[in-house]
């Protein structure tokens, strides 16, 4: 007999059999005639059969994550990996070649010791700056692009998905970190390094690369745009880096790379990998809504007290309070708009958590005015006028492509002066306010400064004003510059990714590399003239930092006066911004006059 | 009001427009319709001063496009395929912002940015973020940002696309009403059965040449070549079935019990003709008709999908 099956009934009709007929009328249970009906269990379908593997390709299905093997063959195709490998190899080469002890190998066991900690610490530096580039984006980018949705909806679980992001930033770091070890084991051959001290340097330097990977990832699934993510990471990976860095100094901790007292910081570190995994794994789990990201930013800064309040100060000078008022004839259409919605098209959470942990760094950097070395306080203004002025300036033009807005803008009447003038002067003033409201105690050092450190040089108030007035020249100076250099990336790249790399590397090699330099041929070319070395330093705003109040410079035994580097810099500094500014403006018209070739 | 001469966009060795002429009169509505990669992008994109040609000019209401940019601007009202929106704009800032950016003074602004929000029906939707804005919506403020300078030449390049069933009809009533204001609108859209309700002229484009334009019925005949009849007889006739299978103008006739479909080779007198003659042969006809221009055909035989 054949099988009937039932259609199931619409609200108050009788059910129906399969071939249409009406099938028997079913009265309601009498015992719950109100009662809300329970929702029958549906049955099943059918899924696709699944196919019988071997054991072979099971464990070979359990063991490979896609997700890794589509990053790695994106990665391998280009050649920017073996670029980056063979720099990476480059620069610590020649770290390694100028330090090499020439005379008297088998007697110079110190020297043989700062060469080895020179070079441990340069792997450091090279990965705080590498490891971020690498996965700050992984998971933003996809975000940006939509695709995270595809991810997501597939069987692919968020752990395979987490694991092959990570696993993709940090295996090659990893492979950077290993490809040093025949460098380290030529130093083996000087006499002073224990091969234990270079076990506990591989140790620190792989947890290192472990856990900034994973600071990236983390900053990655937490925001929704690269800008954002990549600029947070730089924010919390330099102190760490800088924190290492002091604790590794000879004069700190002599044995810090030996395995014995390196595997507690490892382990340190290796502890945070996994509390971070744990919560990007969390934060995985739970659905992304791109349509409303602002909106869920705006959310989450709420639900932390990281409220962006526009018509309190001192946050309506970082964002104007809205007004019912059109914008004011006459004047600059882009600026009013970068002015009143940019702002927080930035994401008010990426703004609120620089302020703040940048405000809590300032802190700990205070101690430096009350040790009357305030000019380390201003280096430190100086790193993060360079972490955010790049990440505001790298995206002016390549987020006006990605999002679409670009063609809008130039069918309008706005000229390209009024564009770039725009996007200067919103883009610097929001750089100076951050870097101002972290800076803002430099005040103190009207009040506490006295003596300059090393020299003994007494300074008067009115000459401390001066001083002050200097700093804040040099700042403005370096932010104008830094923008500058970001405005001109951002208009020869195609993604704002790759601006912000760009600008970060950039800015990176002319102000850090020079510096760099400096303690290399301080350390290992004794004797070397300290005005020439400065002079050779003057793009560096470090330099010009160190530079303005008089002090002495130089070992004890050749006391020398420091060259008065600042007016080199401002000068370089503002010829430099001239000249960026002036081939953005040429280079913008006259892609505005040929038209630009669609991306 | 649209005047192109020899436009041609090389890109290295691939040519994406090649030689492209055409001509669109004040108040025509004219679809451009094309495959993928066709050439249509490109060429609406000259038009809206985005683009350098490699060869030929063009004229937007008297102004070259690429000599007298500033005015051609001020003549047209630009809406691109893809465009996306300023975060943390409110719809009547985001209007504010290109009112003001094409110059008109604060004065009539106000009211100028209620008039088109409430021409595109987004009135109540004033004092939302844009980036909260459904699909529909931002084309449709999008649409809005196109009118806020009131050009007299609307480009649009498929601004249908994406949006569901509702929102194309209305940003297709919205079309009509721009049409009913004499607007010129050039527009290019994939969906065609919509381009030949209202367009006015059509131009195919494929492989970067222009394939067929000019007036929708017109296009279609030519690409047809043939009509397409159809007579319909109150009974069963042999005569009627002999007379056109032996008729020198009458081609791949299909005949049924009393409805007899062909291709006609001929003008509207010899389809008088012809129906004279049924009539002598004493042929009942109930009607002769011929049949409707469809696009998506005529689409369909021109293109040879080679680019898509």
């Amino acid at each position: 007999m054949a099988e009937r099956s039932e259609v199931l009934p619409l609200e108050g009709q009788a059910p129906r059999t399969a071939d249409g007929a009406p099938g028997p009328a079913v009265a309601p249970p009498a015992s719950a005639p109100s009662a809300p009906e329970k929702a029958q269990p549906v049955r099943p379908g059918r899924l696709p059969q699944k196919e019988r593997l071997g054991f072979v390709d099971a464990l070979f299905l359990a063991i490979e994550n896609p997700v890794l093997r589509r990053e790695l063959l994106t990665a391998l195709r280009s050649n920017k990996a073996f670029v980056l490998h063979f720099v990476f190899l480059f620069v610590l080469t020649v770290v390694v070649f100028l330090a090499w002890p020439l005379e008297a190998i088998s007697t110079e066991s110190e020297r043989a010791r700062q060469l080895f900690i020179i070079f441990g610490q340069g792997q450091l530096v090279l990965l705080s700056v590498l490891a971020p580039a690498f996965s700050a984006s992984a998971l933003a980018l996809e975000k940006e692009k939509r695709t995270i949705d595809l991810l997501l909806t597939s069987p692919i679980r968020p752990h395979t998905i987490l694991l092959g992001k990570y696993l993709n930033s940090v295996l090659y770091l990893f492979l950077l970190v290993f490809s040093t070890a025949p460098l380290v084991a030529v130093c083996n051959w000087l006499p002073g390094i224990d091969p234990y001290e270079t076990a506990g340097l591989y140790v620190l330097l792989l947890s290192v690369a472990a856990c900034f990977g994973m600071i990236g990832l983390t900053c990655s699934t937490f925001f929704h745009r690269t800008q954002a993510s990549l600029s947070i990471t730089y924010l919390i990976v330099l102190p760490l880096t800088l924190v290492l860095m002091t604790f590794s100094h000879p004069q700190v901790f002599p044995q810090f790379f030996t395995l014995s007292v390196s595997i507690w910081p490892s382990g340190l570190l290796l502890g945070a990998t996994l509390v971070m995994y744990q919560a990007c794994l969390k934060r995985l789990r739970e659905p992304f809504d791109p349509v409303f990201k602002a909106a869920e930013e705006e959310d989450i800064s709420t639900q932390t007290g990281l409220v962006l309040v526009r018509d309190r100060f001192p946050d309506n000078l970082l964002a104007p309070a809205r007004s019912d008022d059109p914008l004011p004839d006459g004047g600059n259409p882009v600026f009013q708009k970068e002015l009143r919605c940019e702002i927080f098209g930035r994401g008010t959470l990426f703004l609120r958590l620089i302020i703040q942990i940048s405000m809590f760094l300032s802190v700990v950097f205070l101690t430096f005015l009350y040790l009357k070395k305030e000019y380390i306080f201003v280096d430190y203004l100086v790193v993060f006028s360079m972490l955010v002025a790049p990440a505001f300036a790298s995206n002016a033009f390549t987020q006006e492509r990605e999002r679409g807005t670009m063609d809008l803008l130039l069918t309008t009447l706005v000229t390209p002066s009024q564009i770039i003038t725009a996007k200067l002067f919103s883009c610097c003033r929001l750089s100076l306010f951050l870097t101002g409201l972290v800076g803002i105690t430099l005040l103190f050092y009207l009040l506490v400064g006295g003596t300059s450190a090393d020299g003994g040089v007494q300074q008067g108030f009115l000459w401390r004003l001066v001083y002050l007035a200097i700093y804040l020249l040099i700042l403005g100076t370096t932010i104008l510059f830094e923008t500058a250099l970001g405005l001109f990336c951002s208009l020869i790249c195609r993604s704002t990714l790759q601006s912000m790399i760009l600008t970060y590397t950039a800015v990176l090699v002319i102000f850090g590399v020079p510096i760099a330099a400096q303690a290399l041929l301080r350390t290992f070319a004794s004797g070397m003239d300290e005005q020439a070395i400065a002079w050779a330093c003057f793009v560096s705003p470090f330099q010009a930092v160190h530079s303005v109040t008089p002090k002495v410079v130089g070992a004890s035994q050749s006391v020398q006066e420091q060259a008065v580097v600042w007016p080199a810099f401002v000068a370089f500094g503002l010829t430099v911004s001239g000249l960026l500014l002036g081939y953005t403006y040429a280079s913008f018209s006259r892609w505005m006059a040929e038209g630009h070739r669609r991306e | 009001m649209i005047k192109i001469r020899g436009f041609t966009k090389r890109y290295d060795h691939f040519v994406a427009v090649d030689n492209l002429d055409l001509d669109i009169e004040q108040g025509d509505v004219f679809g451009f319709i094309g495959p993928n990669g066709a050439g249509k992008t490109t060429t609406i994109r000259f038009l809206a001063t985005l683009l350098k040609p490699t060869a030929g000019q063009a004229w937007i209401n008297g102004y070259s496009v690429t000599k007298q940019i500033d005015e051609v601007k001020r003549s047209i009202g630009f809406m691109p395929d893809t465009f996306g929106v300023y975060d943390g704009m409110k719809v009547w800032e985001f209007l504010d912002f290109f009112a003001t950016a094409y110059g008109l003074p604060r004065s009539k602004r106000r009211a100028l940015i209620d008039d088109v929000l409430d021409l595109v029906d987004l009135t109540v939707k004033r004092d939302t973020l844009v980036n909260g804005l459904s699909r529909g919506m931002q084309q449709r403020l999008c649409l809005a940002k196109t009118l806020v300078h009131d050009p007299p030449v609307l480009i649009l390049d498929e601004p249908a696309s994406g949006l569901d069933p509702r929102a194309r009809v209305e940003m297709k009533a919205l079309l009509h009403e721009l049409q009913k204001m004499g607007k010129t609108i050039l527009i290019s859209s994939h969906i065609l059965p919509e381009l030949s309700d209202f367009c006015s002229k059509i131009g195919i484009i494929e492989r970067g040449r222009l394939l067929a334009a000019g007036p929708v019925k017109d296009v279609i005949r030519s690409i047809r070549q043939n009509r397409v009849i159809t007579i319909v007889t109150a009974t069963r006739h042999e005569g009627c079935e002999v007379l056109l299978a032996h008729h020198p103008q009458v081609r791949n006739l299909s005949a049924g019990e009393r409805e007899y479909k062909f291709e006609f080779v001929g003008n509207d007198e010899d389809v008088v003709k012809l129906h004279r003659e049924l009539v002598r042969q004493d042929v009942p006809v109930v009607w002769i008709e011929e049949e409707e221009a469809d696009l998506e055909e005529a689409f369909m035989k021109i293109t040879q999908g080679l680019v898509a």
